[in-house]
């Protein structure tokens, strides 16, 4: 046997041999290095009981495992700081309560609360544009954000989310942030457009304070956030589709200095009712698990 | 030229299959989620047995002379006597004793003592009372004496007479051994009725309950306080398995809150709150005694239970399939009765801990050549009087109408007045007409509103 013979047998048989190893290591539902969240199964059984509870699922589930972090935010402060001095240098009064400070001028009223809400009022409204019922989402976005940049209340990371569009002529478009890339679904404005005309503006918008990485963590995969949901909520009595799952951050409205968030699934179903599962232990986050700040109780003796 | 490509490929391909073999037998493993339950060994204070979760609210002594004394919580003769009457009740369960039920008063039988427990106090059957009657809560133990024959009389908390227990000599001489070498500084109090009360005020005045005022003049020290000291990360771990999934919220107050979106914990400089809605809907079905072994376990799992804190009540309430035990402890000092906005309170059911909160305050140690001011109280006319002059303030349209006074007795209050930011418990006043309480200032008759109290 000579050495090209050899060299020739020796290639074809590696070559095998790292075919074999390369099936093991990376095959889907089966790799060694492939980290998988959802298996096949896993994936099918998902569908079935989503099917039997009269829920289908829309969009393909990002299978790999995830990794995520708790994220500590505070209101935007810049945010307010540009609508507050655009406000000062149109000569805007000011009034104050217990919880926000109100700056009214010539046919806009802003409510600035502590909770980092900003309350943006036109009377008797601004016009956008001819038949706004007429234009497609797209070009009323356009409009949308033109009519916030040019009155200094469009925020940074700005990401369009979807369009409400009532019979009575009511249009609501919903935006949340991105931070790093990354959604923030605690964060949301919301600009309503009523007879061609912008009437009120709502936006509550963080920034990121820090990342606590040493707390990262591996997050539930799609499909068990889809199971906790289904049980939470049961079966639905009409079909119905789930339009989006993605991971993103979510929290209830605090009115604190800081706080941190955890890593959600949202799951956005027909109709845009959204739901938030807590990535880290599959609960479904709510709005009302904070004790109330003072509880007075009763005095007994 | 062929040649070396040949080599080439024969070298990538042996190093890469070295690689990969390398990857499958030490490479990661598949992939398992962390974020599952971890399990932290914590020690915490053990549980107070049955037998020292149910106490008297107040223990009343027919006096020589006209009159009562009444013994409270923080009180060593209080103590002393409780201790006594309640290994009695569970020695006799244990001995077998002559127990009777039916018609159990006696004519001509002097009262000597009544006890009345609130909670009540569960006996029969696997209890630490009187384990071989049948069940009963209990909420008036009296104790009668009559031509030499002592026995006590225990009644439900309706005041219907359920068990009687005819004590051997060395049992009831005991008590009286105890009675009978009380400090002898104990305030004469007496009983109102409404006879006592007509034209003490311009209207009409009807006694609702069991009463008792002292007598005479009270004093009573203005106590210096400091708020429990919390070991936050002891009672994390309490309320959260997992902490690390627990997320912080500072707020503007400097409060501290923590949730991991299913339950919060608040924890302030001088309290705590928990909250877990999710749990609401659930029932209760654990039997009243057992119930009573919940709250020992919940109030020394979570900042334990301290000395002169005192189980007020626990009531079963239900309301649309759902159902709850709430238990409320309250402190004690001196035998009087601490009142704060915020005190110790438990909600829970079979499910587990819907709410928790918890506030408590201690007396300062002071130096001994410092000592706290001695308030001399006013009378139980004058403040009777002063609370029925805020009531018609209070409600300038309602002159006519009966007052009914439900509740009147000396206690402290946790009043926020000093400019340094000492807490004080203030010597108080608290008197419930028509079901409002008003709390006036021992001293002065000045009225505290509820919001100044911490």
């Amino acid at each position: 046997m000579n050495l090209e013979r050899a060299k020739a047998i020796l290639i074809i048989a590696f070559a095998g041999l790292n075919l074999f190893l390369g099936y093991q290591l990376f095959w889907p539902d089966f790799g060694r290095l492939t980290r998988v969240a959802i298996t096949a199964d896993q994936m099918r059984l998902t569908e079935s009981m989503l099917n039997e509870n009269n829920y289908f699922l829309e969009p393909s589930l990002d299978r790999a495992v995830q990794t995520s972090d708790f994220i500590t935010v505070a209101p935007d402060l810049n945010y307010q700081k540009k609508i507050i001095s655009s406000l000062i240098e149109k000569g805007a009064s000011l009034s104050e309560a217990d919880n926000s400070v109100t700056f009214r001028s010539e046919g806009e009223i802003v409510t600035i609360h502590t909770s980092g809400l900003v309350r943006l009022i036109y009377s008797p409204g601004h016009h956008l544009a001819d038949n706004t019922a007429g234009l497609e989402q797209r070009e009323l976005r356009v409009l949308a954000e033109q009519f916030l940049s040019d009155r200094n209340c469009l925020p940074e990371g700005i990401m369009f989310d979807y369009m409400e569009k009532s019979d009575d002529g009511l249009i609501v478009l919903y935006y949340y942030q991105v931070i790093d890339t990354v959604p923030i679904y605690a964060s949301q404005l919301k600009v309503i457009i009523e007879s061609d005309k912008v009437y009120r503006v709502e936006a509550y918008w963080l920034e990121l304070v820090d990342r606590i990485p040493a707390r990262d963590m591996e997050v539930i995969s799609a499909t068990e956030a889809l199971t906790n949901l289904v049980k939470e909520l049961g079966p639905s009595p009409d079909p119905i589709n789930i339009i989006k799952i993605e991971l993103g951050y979510f929290s209830g409205e605090y009115d604190a200095e800081k706080w941190e968030i955890p890593p959600v699934w949202r799951i956005v179903l027909e109709g845009q009712q959204c739901y938030y599962i807590n990535a880290f232990t599959g609960n479904l986050e709510k709005d009302t698990v904070i004790p109330e700040q003072t509880s007075n109780s009763s005095i007994s003796t | 030229m062929i040649e070396r490509i040949k080599s080439g490929i024969l070298f990538l391909l042996v190093g890469l299959s070295l690689f990969m073999t390398y990857q499958l037998w030490y490479g990661q493993k598949p992939a398992q989620l962390i974020a599952e339950d971890v399990y932290e060994r914590i020690i915490v204070e053990k549980p107070r047995p049955l037998d020292t979760v149910v106490t008297p609210a107040y223990i009343l002594l027919a006096a020589a002379e006209e009159g009562y004394y009444l013994l409270r919580e923080g009180d060593s003769d209080y103590a002393a006597l409780w201790n006594n009457i309640s290994i009695l009740l569970q020695e006799y369960g244990k001995e077998n004793l002559e127990v009777e039920s039916g018609d159990l008063a006696m004519e001509g039988a002097r009262r000597i003592l009544t006890a009345y427990l609130k909670p009540a106090l569960p006996v029969g059957l696997d209890l630490p009372w009187l384990s071989d009657a049948m069940y009963a809560a209990i909420g008036w133990v009296d104790f009668y004496s009559l031509e030499g024959e002592r026995w006590l009389i225990l009644s439900s908390p309706d005041r219907e007479p359920k068990l009687s227990i005819p004590l051997i000599p060395e049992k009831a001489e005991a008590i009286e051994e105890i009675i009978a070498e009380l400090n002898a500084e104990k305030v004469l109090h007496l009983s109102l009725d409404t006879d006592r009360l007509s034209g003490l005020v311009s209207r009409d005045l009807e006694v609702k309950n069991d009463i008792y005022v002292p007598g005479g003049a009270v004093f009573m020290e203005r106590l210096q306080l400091k708020p429990e000291e919390i070991d936050r990360d002891l009672l994390l771990k309490t309320f959260f398995i997992d902490y690390n999934l627990a997320r912080i919220i500072e707020e503007r107050d400097g409060g501290i809150i923590y949730t991991d979106g299913e339950r919060g914990l608040r924890l302030s400089n001088v309290s705590f709150e928990y909250s877990s809605p999710r749990l609401e809907e659930g029932q209760a079905t654990a039997l009243y005694p057992d119930a009573l072994n919940n709250c020992s376990s919940l109030i020394s799992y979570h900042g334990g239970w301290p000395e002169g804190l005192r189980l007020e009540e626990l009531a079963l309430s239900g309301w649309g399939g759902r159902a709850s035990y709430s238990a409320e402890w309250r402190m004690y000092f001196l035998g009087y009765p601490l009142l704060s906005n915020n005190s110790a309170r438990a909600v829970f059911n079979d499910r587990g801990l819907i709410h928790f909160s918890r506030s408590l305050y201690f007396p300062v140690e002071l130096p001994e050549e410092s000592q706290n001011d001695v308030v001399e109280t006013a009378g139980w006319t004058e403040a009777l009087q002063a609370a029925v002059a805020v009531f018609e303030a209070r409600y300038p349209d309602d002159t006519e109408s009966v007052l009914s006074l439900e509740s009147m007795s000396l206690a402290y209050a946790v009043i926020d007045s000093d400019p340094a930011a000492t807490v004080w418990a203030e010597p108080v006043w608290v008197i419930k007409i028509n079901g409002e309480k008003f709390i006036l200032r021992a001293g002065n008759l000045s009225p505290a509103e509820s919001e100044d109290l911490l």
